[in-house]
């Protein structure tokens, strides 16, 4: 198996054009179809993805502890923290949207974490994991990240219809804000990791012809 | 140092694994795959330009309803209550929380906009024959937007809402919601017929001409 890197090739990022790979000392070569930078590897991607990474993570501690949502109802203030809403939802016998939350709120946000950070101590640390389920998982990961949104998007639609006044008032609260965050760093977390890098290790064989396609 | 089998005919790489690749001949419907690590290299879809363009303009046209006409009205304690896609964002934005509102706003107003837009100006001018440095920047730009155009979340969210409403209020759909139902599906439509491939190599072979 032979990668575009090893033939001073790289393809181009955005328009996924084979270019000739820029001299090292050339930072700002475009590519010659879509005029984006060109590199081999995404630049500094591991710093890159460590430190979002790592900022989500923390955020993510205010976003579970402090209050996402505040019900006032005929003057009784309730606030909810993420878990504390789900388990309210389950004590009123809403299961399935429970189970919705859950899985947008916490699941998915605490998987994503722990995937990119396996990912990325898979890489740096050369761990003998098989590269095609780490591909698989970094494309789940990609995928899975703006499901995250739901909660927000509830919360909107909930403020436009809950106001009225002293009687009844639905409020986000500060753990929003921290919550819409985490969403943000973790999204940009994982298109800034480079999944090349699982495959740069695998270069056992390095056949002199590339492969032909296969088709489905 | 150029290997001499660079030279016979032009290749390709994997996005994402980085496999240097011999391109297969395109077929109809075919979808090709890397051979090492599954990624969809790309899918032939024909027609792809005109369709787009119908769809894009199909979401143009569900647009202004699906934002201003309510989506859902509730009634508690003899009060009515609309919501359309905007009521939501200005009532966040008035109590302070504005990044909250931007980012709502952002992800389920503007970006999907944006690329029903961008796909517009990309492919018509593209379907005359046409290419330019804007249309290139503007197809960028859609590309990198695709992640952050979240109709289809907005939509689980309407329902979460409502199944969270239902045992204290009387809540009626309105013909926002229909109209938004449509807007969503011409913006997953847009991402499932464009080929983003074979508008590449147009958008490059219109250049040069």
């Amino acid at each position: 198996m032979t990668s575009a890197r090893h033939n001073n090739l790289c393809l181009c990022n955005t328009c996924h054009k084979l270019c000739k790979k820029p001299p090292a000392a050339q930072t700002k070569a475009l590519c010659p179809r879509c005029y984006s930078p060109l590199f081999s590897r995404k630049p500094e991607t591991l710093i890159r993805t460590w430190a979002l990474t790592i900022a989500a993570a923390i955020l993510f501690i205010p976003a579970n502890l402090l209050p996402i949502t505040t019900i006032t109802y005929l003057g009784h203030s309730q606030p909810d923290t993420i878990m504390s809403g789900i388990i309210a939802l389950t004590k009123a016998g809403m299961i399935p949207i429970a189970i919705v939350v859950f899985i947008a709120s916490i699941a998915v946000p605490v998987l994503k974490l722990l995937g990119i950070v396996t990912l990325l101590l898979s890489v740096q640390y050369r761990w003998s994991m098989n590269p095609t389920q780490r591909t698989l998982m970094f494309r789940m990961i990609e995928w899975i990240g703006r499901w995250s949104m739901l909660d927000l998007f509830v919360i909107a639609i909930l403020m436009a219809l809950i106001n009225l006044g002293n009687l009844s008032e639905f409020e986000a609260g500060s753990a929003a804000n921290a919550f819409g965050l985490v969403v943000v760093l973790t999204m940009f977390a994982a298109t800034s990791f480079d999944p090349r890098l699982i495959w740069d290790q695998d270069v056992t064989t390095d056949d002199k012809e590339p492969k032909d396609i296969k088709d489905d | 140092m150029t290997p001499p089998f660079l030279r016979e005919r032009p290749l390709t790489a994997c996005h994402e694994c980085d496999l240097l690749l011999q391109p297969a001949q395109k077929k109809l419907h075919q979808i090709v795959r890397c051979p090492r690590c599954g990624y969809k290299l790309y899918q032939h879809k024909p027609g792809s330009t005109h369709n787009t363009i119908a769809l894009a303009l199909a979401g143009v046209v569900f647009f202004i309803p699906a934002n201003t006409l309510p989506i859902m009205s509730m009634e508690l304690f003899g009060q009515t209550h609309i919501d359309t896609m905007l009521t939501g964002v200005t009532r966040l934005f008035d109590n302070g929380h504005w990044w909250i509102s931007g980012l709502v706003l952002l992800c389920s107003v503007i970006f999907p906009l944006m690329r029903l837009v961008l796909a517009l100006l990309v492919l018509i001018p593209l379907q005359l024959g046409r290419s330019s440095r804007a249309q290139i920047e503007a197809f960028k730009l859609y590309h990198h937007l695709s992640s952050w155009s979240m109709l289809e979340v907005y939509m689980i969210g309407i329902l979460v809402a409502i199944i969270k409403l239902a045992n204290m209020a009387m809540i009626s759909p309105g013909y926002g919601l229909i109209c938004f139902t449509g807007l969503m599906l011409c913006t997953i439509g847009l991402s499932q017929t464009l080929d983003e491939h074979t508008t590449w190599d147009l958008l490059e072979k219109y250049r040069h001409d």
